[in-house]
């Protein structure tokens, strides 16, 4: 077997981190790097300019803590809420439909909340309940 | 690899990659040179049309060649142009309300653009993809995806809330079945919320249960205080039980239950919210 060269490490994180950008690409899905951009930032043109050697890497910190962190960690609702809709979501009053879809569910819940999640964490996804709707589990306690 | 081996695949690579053309070139607006050698040099009247056909095909065969390596890819070059140009703000890096985003992105996007019009010009070259978008209609594009979002996520409370409705209707005929409460309060859950509550003591638990497993104490016109003074204590007892971690009753509410004439209902009072 070959030895993984360096490059190909780089290369591989170069592709996972652009492939990330597609929900980073988001705005509202960099949560790090919208908190940084709103306190950390010098003030004047000369003070960003001579911050920069310092603040590119800590940007980039940043977007891959929003990419590999934060952002996945947020999706875990939309994914569980996809999950119960997609199996467990079934007419309960048929007990025969009960009987033989339940061990189904229990079984390819782990399978569809995993791939949900994984999708949700690295893709732009659309939340299930878009912000600022009044929605979700909150709503109405 | 052989020679021969080599050469076939050489051969093969060549007429996928002349089949994938076609994608592109199944389109008649991506055959400028076609179009026009058919519409000004191919004869219109039959005779000439089959006389000279020995010279127009072999000058057509030219014509789709010239559109698959050249015309085409330059009609998409803008296309791939913009397609890359997407990776950066239309009026460059915002470092005055952005700086750290626009720093981070800033090596990524240096890498990417390359990569970005490479791949795009290639996928445009190969394939029928459509030109891209003005800003107006990207606009119009976006309101019609959020429009089709809200109405995914109304059409989803539509039917949730009708399930519900349905249960609450139906649930004094079997007080044991589940209830599947919404996310959001209806207001037209009231009428059969209130005829629920004032049912059978089973159908009050079972209402109860359900909200308050979902994490509900108040929900819309719902207080789940009510379950806490339900004149059967059973209840009382399975309300008690079911009430949320972190969220404390009424001091009111606990005083009396605190004086409740049944044993187990004063004991479970006392563990669950001690003194």
């Amino acid at each position: 077997m070959k030895p993984v060269r360096t490059g190909h490490l780089v290369a591989l994180a170069l592709v996972g981190v652009l492939g990330s950008s597609c929900a980073i690409g988001n705005e509202e899905r960099r949560r790090v790097l919208n908190y940084l951009d709103a306190n950390w930032a010098p003030s004047s043109e000369g003070g960003r300019w001579l911050a920069s050697p310092v603040a590119l890497p800590v940007g980039l910190l940043a977007g891959v803590a929003d990419a590999v962190v934060v952002h996945p960690l947020s999706q875990i609702d939309d994914a569980w809420g996809d999950t119960v809709e997609f199996l467990w979501e079934f007419d309960r009053d048929d007990q025969f439909r009960n009987v033989l879809m339940t061990p189904l569910s229990a079984v390819a819940t782990p399978v569809v909340f995993g791939v949900d999640w994984l999708g949700r964490a690295i893709f732009d996804i659309d939340d299930r309940y878009p912000a600022g709707d009044g929605d979700g589990p909150e709503a109405g306690r | 690899m052989s020679r021969r081996a080599d050469r076939l695949l050489r051969s093969v690579a060549l007429a996928a990659a002349a089949s994938t053309a076609a994608c592109s070139w199944s389109n008649k607006a991506n055959r400028p040179v076609w179009n026009a050698f058919e519409q000004h040099l191919v004869p219109a009247h039959d005779g000439a049309f089959y006389a000279t056909l020995p010279l127009t095909v072999p000058v057509g065969l030219v014509a789709i060649v010239t559109d698959a390596v050249i015309a085409h890819p330059i009609q998409v070059l803008d296309d791939a142009v913009g397609d890359a140009g997407t990776l950066w703000n239309e009026d460059g890096p915002d470092f005055q309300s952005a700086y750290y985003t626009e720093l981070a992105f800033l090596p990524l996007r240096v890498v990417a653009t390359p990569l970005f019009f490479g791949g795009s010009f290639l996928g445009r070259v190969l394939f029928d993809i459509p030109e891209r978008m003005s800003a107006e209609e990207r606009e119009r594009a976006r309101r019609q995806r959020l429009a089709r979002q809200r109405a995914a996520a109304d059409e989803r409370r539509r039917r949730a809330s009708e399930r519900f409705r349905g249960q609450l209707a139906a649930i004094g005929d079997d007080p044991e079945r589940t209830l599947d409460v919404p996310e959001q309060w209806d207001p037209s859950f009231a009428a059969p919320l209130q005829r629920a509550l004032a049912g059978s003591a089973l159908v009050r638990l079972r209402v109860h249960r359900s909200l308050l497993a979902r994490g509900y104490v108040h929900f819309g016109s719902y207080d789940a205080e009510v379950g806490l003074r339900d004149p059967d204590p059973v209840v009382r007892h399975a309300v008690l039980a079911a009430w949320p971690r972190g969220v404390r009753p009424s001091p009111a509410a606990l005083q009396a239950l605190r004086g409740d004439p049944v044993d187990a209902v004063r004991e479970l009072v006392e563990r669950r919210f001690p003194r």
